[in-house]
């Protein structure tokens, strides 16, 4: 007899103990930092109230690593940083040393034998944030992986140099939900159509959590050749593909037809103004792999235009309030049309309720 | 951004093998659907001079105590928590998680005057006026005398100054959080973000930790019990108003939870309406009432 297979019952370990992930030198001075310092792009200098001081060298990593990836940068870690590293939440690994001579040789080894580039510090392009696409998720449109690859080929030189007037954060996303999240520049996946109904394959799915997730209240239930299957009232359908997730049935992504748009202006710091949520800069963009060069080319008119206009501590889309969308229009010479105009729920406080206008 | 690992490329067999090593060695697996997500957090006090509570410390108790609702869906739909030590929010909590614990302080900014003349002798005034006075949300900085003064009670803590200065200017020292709730991306009602219901609690011993559990108990007992299926705490205080929420979670109005009150003059006050003017007991507002949702929603 051979021994059961184990279902995975959930084993409820709880939160593993922070403090053994931690590089020694931040269990030491936990909670007694003074102060800061960017030494230069990609490293920073963190000092203690105790004298103690930690060297932070920040890399871009490719997010999704193989196995044979994570063995060397364990190795780097493990060389250098007594084995202790650490990524942050735009997926960059962070290595730390507490001897400035360390630094140079870290830096020479996350580039050779890690071959990932050191940077995303202050006001430089940080690592794009982006969805599981092609890879491995069951709703893309189109690739993540492979068009930020593409970007960030395309801005290395931002990553690795801290130039632009504040800090610029890119995700992309790969189908109407947007898992890639608010940023200050940020590319999504348009659906054009509603989803085509495959009725002989709907007995899969749950119909009912299929109509009540959707946001508009378009679908209903129908009968289709004495099958139970749903409707689609393509009035009132948006294209979110909300239903496609619940119901792979209801196909909702179409290579001929889908687009990408450009959002700009999202911040989720709390500093000066608040947060932000993105609005539409361009759209109808080509999904265009392996390169994605129309997104490429949106994304450096953005980018030219902040550089020649931004003041210090500006982000982008504090940038866009001060010089007006009528000027950011113009400098990225992106057309303005009725489709930049909101149509959703409190459409009417996106508009201009005054006289101000620039002339 | 969720912190968790993801392991791609298993077979079915090497999955469950996988998920058995994994838990072996004090690893959880889940986070997933109607349930507790993972939580998030920014670096806190392991190595940042900003961070207004631990971070690390709060995720940890936050976890432990709930980790049956991790493993286990029973909530309407997903619940996230990010947690930022400051008002730079690092987890992206106020956008990214349906309750975003932020820290901050309620006593004075400190100020090192010495540093502060040694960054105006080296950037010079004007900088600073361009870059920290007028940069200040509430304008309640200014420079005197090649001095910082502020003015404490105008200020809302945004952390820009300290940002700018860093060396000269930290948070005070009486520190705390700032607990919002809300938060989701864009599907259905479009993107949300957090917004207060508690403007200020300490968060430093045993009994305050306490008392935020209690809270999340609350919540999610009337969440839990009212709300639609796929329904996320702030599509449901959208649809139940946020007024009969905190009335339900038992938490008195606060005029920051609003950026201004309300600007529409039609108003149902109970006091003033009918059955309550006859002097009968009050009973559950009508949009929280579970036999009309059935009706609702009947397929």
């Amino acid at each position: 007899m051979t021994t059961p297979v184990k279902k995975l019952a959930p084993r409820d370990n709880g939160a593993p103990d922070y403090k053994k992930y931690l590089h020694p030198m931040m269990v030491k001075n936990y909670g007694k930092w003074k102060y800061y310092e960017r030494v230069k792009p990609g490293v920073l200098k963190h000092v203690a109230h105790s004298g103690d001081v930690l060297y932070t060298v920040r890399a871009g990593s490719p997010r999704t690593l193989s196995v044979d990836t994570v063995r060397k940068i364990c190795d780097v870690a493990d060389k250098h940083c007594q084995g202790f590293l650490r990524f942050t939440t735009r997926c960059n690994i962070e290595f730390q040393v507490t001897n400035p001579e360390s630094v140079e040789p870290l830096i020479k080894d996350i580039h050779e034998i890690l071959g990932f580039p050191v940077g995303g510090t202050g006001n430089s392009i940080s690592n794009i944030i982006h969805t599981q696409g092609w890879m491995h998720c069951n709703l893309p449109g189109t690739d993540a992986a492979g068009s930020v690859k593409a970007l960030m080929d395309m801005l290395y030189e931002d990553f690795i140099n801290e130039r632009l007037p504040q800090r610029v954060k890119i995700s992309t996303s790969c189908c109407q939900i947007n898992c890639g999240g608010q940023a200050d520049i940020a590319i999504n996946l348009q659906h054009h159509h509603p989803p085509k109904i495959n009725h002989n394959n709907m007995q899969i799915c749950e119909l009912p959590k299929t109509v009540a997730i959707c946001p508009v209240a378009a679908i209903r239930p129908m009968t289709v050749n004495g099958k139970q299957s749903l409707d689609v009232v393509e009035e009132k359908c948006m294209y979110c593909g909300a239903c496609h997730g619940q119901c792979p049935s209801m196909e909702i992504r179409d290579p001929q037809t889908d687009t990408l748009a450009i959002w700009v202006g999202g911040k989720a710091a709390s500093t000066r103004g608040g947060p932000s949520f993105m609005k539409l800069a361009t759209f109808g963009l080509p999904n265009n792999p392996p390169r994605w060069p129309e997104v490429g080319d949106a994304v450096r008119k953005i980018l030219d235009a902040y550089k020649e206009t931004g003041k210090d501590y500006e982000r982008i889309g504090e940038w866009i309030d001060r010089i007006g969308w009528k000027r950011f229009f113009e400098m990225t010479g992106f057309k303005f049309t009725k489709y930049h105009i909101d149509t959703y729920r409190h459409a009417r406080t996106t508009f201009n309720t005054s006289s101000h206008v620039r002339l | 951004m969720t912190g968790d690992i993801l392991m791609l490329g298993s077979t079915n067999e090497s999955t469950y093998a996988a998920g058995e090593a994994l838990m072996e060695n004090g690893w959880d697996i889940g986070g997933s659907g109607g349930a507790l997500r993972t939580l998030a957090c920014c670096i806190g006090p392991a190595r940042c001079e900003m961070s207004c509570y631990d971070t690390l410390e709060v995720t940890k108790r936050i976890t432990d105590t709930y980790i049956s609702q991790l493993h286990r869906p029973e909530l309407p739909y997903k619940f996230k928590f990010k947690l930022s030590g400051c008002a730079n929010d690092c987890a992206n909590s106020i956008q990214r998680s349906d309750m975003p614990v932020m820290g901050t302080w309620r006593d004075n900014i400190q100020i090192d005057h010495e540093e502060v003349g040694k960054f105006i002798a080296e950037k010079g005034e004007s900088y600073v006026i361009d870059n920290v006075v007028t940069r200040c949300p509430t304008k309640c900085i200014s420079l005197k005398n090649k001095k910082i003064v502020i003015d404490d009670k105008d200020c809302v803590h945004c952390m820009h100054c300290i940002n700018v200065m860093h060396k000269a200017l930290a948070p005070g020292k009486d520190k705390g959080v700032t607990i919002l709730l809300g938060g989701k991306r864009t599907l259905k009602i479009g993107d949300t973000m957090g917004s207060v219901i508690v403007p200020f609690m300490k968060l430093d011993t045993d009994e305050d930790m306490e008392k935020l559990i209690a809270l999340i108990s609350r919540i999610w007992e009337f969440w839990g019990e009212n709300g639609m299926e796929h329904e996320r705490v702030g599509e449901f205080i959208e649809r139940v108003g946020l007024g009969t929420f905190l009335e339900n979670i038992g938490i008195e109005p606060d005029p920051q939870m609003v950026k201004h009150p309300r600007t529409n003059s039609y108003i149902k006050f109970e006091e003033y309406t009918a059955p309550l003017m006859g002097g009968e007991p009050k009973g559950p507002p009508s949009v929280v009432n579970k036999e009309i949702e059935e009706k609702e929603t009947t397929y």
